[in-house]
């Protein structure tokens, strides 16, 4: 990972694109409801509700989807903010990794939900304007292993969220640095008030 | 004496097949087939997921005579079914070749 991926652009460690902002936090809350509406599906028996958390699943599943597609594409324009220097090469690698693994389940989740959908006979449209393509034909057993990979990958990225969010944490709160700072929502200006690594004791929202 | 034993003997294996199918189903066979064809993915036993709770099927089906002919043709044919949305997909057929074995299947669904 030179520099040559990433303009020079944010190399000053500020704060990411606030497009990536945006779409950071939007995908957490997508998969937030995702996640609710299909285990609260799991353990509804009304036919009207089982169908509702089901459309909604999948709804919120595209926007994530599609929200990747622009992430990805401001990313490569734009590039993220650099505030990995310190950390072990070995460390850096990981995290380059779990963020691409988490890319590709953030599109790969939703194309399988997308493909088992079509795999049991029915279209897909996105939040009821735009009709998608089928990506696959009618067909039982297809439809039966995409979810089981649907599935296993739910559980893979939940996981990597898990991990993700534990390594945001030690970062702020025990680290001291600005890597989950840098993905706040708020003005893109430096914090003054805070060096690398020794924080004051204030009180703010995200500080202990 | 022995010729009794015999004769008793001879009735009773006589009677061995109509014993056989009296017999209740055997739940252990029946629930591992139902999990290798994936009948659980839509089907539980009493709650509804994608669709009817075998209870209330066998509820529905019981004490009609070709209620047994009836499901076996629905898991081995591959008919239309409909779903709760509206959309229509091909039954899954029973991953099983053996008619004793599907047979027991149904016996055991319409059991609960």
């Amino acid at each position: 990972m030179k520099s040559t991926i990433y303009p020079p652009l944010n190399t000053e460690p500020g704060k990411h694109h606030p497009l990536t902002i945006t779409l950071h936090w939007g995908t957490v809350i997508c998969i937030v409801i995702a996640v609710a509406a299909v285990l609260l599906r799991e353990i509804i028996e009304d036919k009207y509700w089982r169908q509702v958390l089901l459309e909604s699943h999948r709804q919120m599943g595209l926007i994530i989807f599609f929200g990747v597609a622009v992430r990805l594409g401001v990313r490569l324009r734009f590039g993220m903010a650099k505030h990995m220097s310190g950390m072990p090469r070995l460390v850096r690698l990981a995290a380059v990794g779990a963020h691409w693994t988490l890319y590709a389940l953030l599109v790969g989740l939703p194309l399988l939900g997308w493909a088992a959908t079509n795999a049991h006979n029915l279209p897909v449209d996105f939040l009821g304007l735009i009709k998608l393509p089928s990506l696959v034909n009618d067909d039982g057993e297809l439809a039966d292993q995409l979810s089981d990979f649907h599935i296993l990958g739910a559980w893979a990225l939940l996981g990597l969220v898990v991990l993700h969010a534990t390594a945001a944490f030690y970062h702020h709160y025990i680290r001291r640095d600005r890597v989950l700072w840098a993905m706040l929502p708020g003005s893109t200006d430096t914090e003054p008030e805070r060096s690398s690594k020794t924080a004051p004791g204030d009180a703010g929202l995200f500080r202990l | 004496m022995a010729l009794k034993r015999r004769i008793v003997a001879a009735l009773l294996l006589s009677l061995a097949p109509l014993a056989a199918l009296a017999a209740d189903p055997d739940p252990v066979s029946a629930e591992s087939l139902a999990k290798q064809s994936n009948c659980f993915k839509c089907h539980l036993i009493d709650r509804k997921k994608e669709s009817t709770p075998w209870r209330e099927i066998a509820a529905k089906y019981r004490g009609q005579p070709d209620a047994e002919e009836k499901l076996i043709h629905h898991i081995t044919s591959g008919e239309k079914v409909k779903f709760d949305d509206g959309h229509e997909e091909k039954h899954k057929i029973v991953k099983s070749n053996d008619p004793a074995q599907i047979k027991n299947l149904v016996d055991w669904i319409l059991s609960l």
